[in-house]
């Protein structure tokens, strides 16, 4: 099913839900019952390590600000105009995991070939309960089978994926159990996000500067220095590593002598932090260029920039 | 809007009266900044000015270096002083010279009350006094140095702004606990000055967003109802209208837990039997408080007060938890949690026949925690079980409760997505079992047959349709 297949039935009802969807306005229970059923079937068919092809926009964390997914689409280009890659965290913190989420996936069901969702540490049944997404979905539709059908759909997400055999996209970073692409296509993904092991810490890792493994801050995962960005890049012939994971001002950053980067697109983060966010433009050729965009104007949301308390750096 | 006053002062008065023999230079210092803008001016409480009093008299020596015979009427001569207002809003860089006299003026002031010997403060001492309070707390421009953001409150990390004018705000809040604390002051003489209106004004400052400004109203607050008597009822009723005002109009303000922690203490010292305004009180202000959106900002002295009430008066337990239930959060998991620590607590005050009369729905809600999908929501009321005291009255009760929590117990056992929450589901399970198992066995066997009933009911249902199907597309030929 590609973006120029003739209209069946499916695809004309999944185009006006998607069109629904981009009005930010909800699908019902039922909707969303028989949507992720269908995914689930698409999902379980990628691999841990999900090839991907250029171009391809990469993307950074989300977290529920749909107007601001809005204004990413208006400035990358729509899909399937433009293909993309989003690299996880697009529920809780902002008021509209439901909506956010709920397009993401009938994008992937519409046009599955041209839009890759990885899963980010947030995509889990634990952390939503903390973060939002599960009182969100008490909210809006009064019960928790909503949250129940997307966390258990969370399940299926692919951990990472590879374009061109050269970029390694995915939430968080490196793992100490990890040393090839191959060690990650092994394992068995189907599961609620474990409190540690491997794939634990490819959501929840963060690039250091200082040298070797260290204790990460969040309690999960681990910090990797430049050292262990190298050796992994040079054991699996990559030139970059991309992920989100982390709030930084500019939307993006370069790390460890640009083999990492961060790629953030939630612009001024829980409505407060002020800060930018970005997208990555791989093209056909593998040039890279980072687009840079700031909040959509809205109506009915908070504005509360103020100040950026430290721990959301 | 008082620059016309300010204007006719001749310049040196400005610099003069508040020079209290420490800085010479402040002459020329103040000419230079232009000095006749130095005074935000204020009117007092009493309507006159008190520049009008002020440009009467130039330098005032310290009150450490004056004779015992002259000292009060220094004092009242500094007090007059500070009644002058600055803006620290509008113009934080201007007058540090000035603001600097004046806070060490205040912190005079201050020392006097505290060293003050024995003897009462004679009646102009409290008059100044409250004068001075009045005129820098209630009537100056610092109340208004933030605009509210209301969706701002909603936000979790909320600590508060801080209020620029606090480096004097401060010690006038330090006086007026002093004053209010002193044993020199005569609350028979006082109470003329800090009277109905005074109070009033004070409660109404509780809305600040300033923490530091909160805790010290809170302290005076307190003194002041443990001294003067007479305005206890006063005070009772003002905060009930402003509690009242909050929960059924504004549902924002910022001083809620610091009046509950008040209340607190307040409620802690009640006679026995309680008077019915006090059970009023619990019913309609206490109670209500639970179903707010910002509970968490006050929750746990809300709850503190609410205990003090039902282990003062056990009676009212069941009063108390039908009001919870009422008021039970459905789409706000966290303060779910809170609820359920509440409740624990006010059972461990309640006795078998006040946990008799709600029982049934009681047990309701507890079965629709026990098996929430969220965690911590689950976890929290599984770890009921863990209270000696809530076990004992359950069991006491188990004919009852057990037939309506077990079919939740029991689901959770088989299905909770959560591994801790299974784990604990299954420790209840067998204490239930251990300590009544005839009547475990019964509802096991009563949760089997209503499973299996509903599984035919869902099959019999699917068989319903499909044949309605089969009949439509025969007929559709």
């Amino acid at each position: 099913m590609g973006a120029n297949s003739i209209p069946t039935d499916a695809t004309i009802d999944l185009d006006e839900q998607i069109s629904q969807l981009m009005q930010c306005k909800p699908l019902s229970e039922q909707q969303v019952r028989a949507l992720c059923e269908k995914a689930k079937e698409i999902l379980m068919d990628e691999s841990n390590v999900q090839p991907v092809k250029s171009p391809v926009t990469i993307c950074g964390d989300i977290h529920g600000q749909f107007h601001d997914l809005a204004e990413l689409f208006r400035i990358g280009g729509m899909c399937p105009d433009t293909n993309y890659l989003f690299m996880g965290d697009y529920v809780d913190r902002g008021y509209y995991s439901v909506e956010t989420v709920t397009l993401l996936v009938a994008l992937k069901m519409r046009y599955p070939q041209r839009i890759t969702i990885l899963r980010g540490n947030h995509e889990s049944r634990q952390i939503t309960q903390v973060y939002g997404f599960y009182d969100e979905c008490l909210r809006k539709y009064g019960n928790a089978n909503v949250w129940k059908i997307f966390t258990d759909l969370f399940d299926y997400f692919p951990l990472t994926a590879l374009v061109e055999s050269e970029i390694f996209c995915l939430h968080g970073g490196l793992s100490p159990s990890i040393e090839t692409l191959d060690n990650i296509r092994n394992f068995d993904r189907v599961q609620e996000v474990p409190h540690e092991g491997p794939m634990c810490d490819l959501l929840w890792s963060d690039p250091d500067d200082r040298c070797g493994w260290g204790i990460s801050p969040r309690g999960a995962g681990y910090t990797f220095g430049q050292d262990i960005s190298e050796q992994f890049n040079h054991t699996n012939n990559l030139k970059l590593i991309a992920r989100a994971h982390q709030l930084v001002m500019d939307g993006y950053n370069w790390a460890h002598e640009q083999k990492v980067v961060t790629i953030f697109s939630a612009p001024n983060y829980c409505y407060r932090c002020g800060n930018m966010a970005s997208i990555l433009e791989v093209d056909d050729c593998r040039n890279h260029t980072f687009i840079q965009f700031e909040p959509a104007p809205r109506r009915g949301e908070p504005d509360v920039t103020r100040r950026t308390p430290d721990y959301f750096l | 809007m008082f620059k016309q006053i300010l204007g006719k002062l001749p310049k040196k008065t400005s610099a003069k009266f508040w020079d209290n023999g420490e800085s010479q230079t402040l002459d020329n210092n103040n000419n230079q900044g232009g000095g006749d803008e130095v005074l935000s001016q204020r009117t007092s409480s009493n309507g006159d000015t008190s520049l009008d009093c002020v440009s009467s008299f130039d330098v005032l020596p310290r009150l450490r270096d004056v004779s015992i015979s002259e000292k009060q009427e220094l004092f009242l001569k500094k007090l007059r002083l500070c009644c002058l207002v600055f803006d620290f809003v509008a113009e934080p860089q201007q007058n540090f010279k000035e603001k600097e006299i004046k806070r060490q003026t205040l912190l005079e002031v201050v020392d006097y009350v505290i060293s003050s010997g024995n003897g009462k403060f004679p009646e102009s001492v409290i008059q100044e006094a409250t004068k001075m309070i009045s005129a820098n707390l209630f009537s100056n421009p610092h109340r208004q140095w933030k605009n509210k953001t209301p969706e701002a409150l909603d936000l979790e990390e909320e600590e508060g702004s801080l209020n620029p004018s606090w480096p004097h705000l401060q010690i006038v809040y330090e006086f007026l606990l002093r004053i209010v604390a002193s044993p020199n002051t005569d609350p028979k003489i006082s109470k003329k000055y800090i009277d109905h209106t005074f109070v009033l004004k004070l409660l109404d400052l509780f809305d600040s967003e300033d923490p530091r400004e909160r805790e010290y109203l809170k302290t005076i607050l307190h003194r002041i109802y443990g001294r003067f008597m007479v305005h206890r009822p006063f005070i009772r009723k003002t905060m009930n209208n402003i509690l009242y005002d909050f929960i059924f109009e504004t549902g924002k303000h910022s001083g809620i837990a610091e009046f509950l922690e008040v209340l607190g203490s307040i409620i802690n010292g009640f006679a026995l039997p309680l008077k019915e305004e006090h059970k009023l009180f619990l019913t309609r202000v206490l109670i209500p408080l639970h179903k707010l959106k910002c509970l968490p900002n006050y929750h746990q002295q809300l709850s503190y007060c609410v205990i003090q009430f039902v282990e003062k008066d056990c009676k009212l337990a069941d009063t108390v938890i039908r009001g919870m239930l009422k008021y039970w959060p459905v789409t706000n998991s966290a303060k779910e949690i809170m609820f359920l620590n509440e409740l624990e607590e006010i059972l461990e005050a309640t006795q078998l026949t006040e946990f008799e009369r709600c029982m049934v729905p009681l047990s309701r809600q507890i079965a629709q925690c026990l098996s929430s999908s969220h965690f911590q929501v689950a976890e929290r009321a599984l770890y009921l079980w863990n209270n000696d005291h809530v076990t004992n009255l359950v069991r006491q009760n188990s004919r009852i409760i057990l037939p309506i929590v077990f079919p939740a117990l029991e689901k959770n056992g088989s299905s909770h997505w959560n591994q801790a929450v299974k784990n604990l589901t299954e420790n209840v399970l067998k204490v239930l079992s251990d300590t009544n198992p005839d009547l475990f066995e019964e509802c096991l066997h009563k949760f089997q047959e209503d499973q299996q009933k509903a599984e035919d009911t869902k099959k019999k249902n699917g068989e319903t349709w499909r044949q309605l199907e089969e009949i439509v597309a025969s007929m559709a030929k």
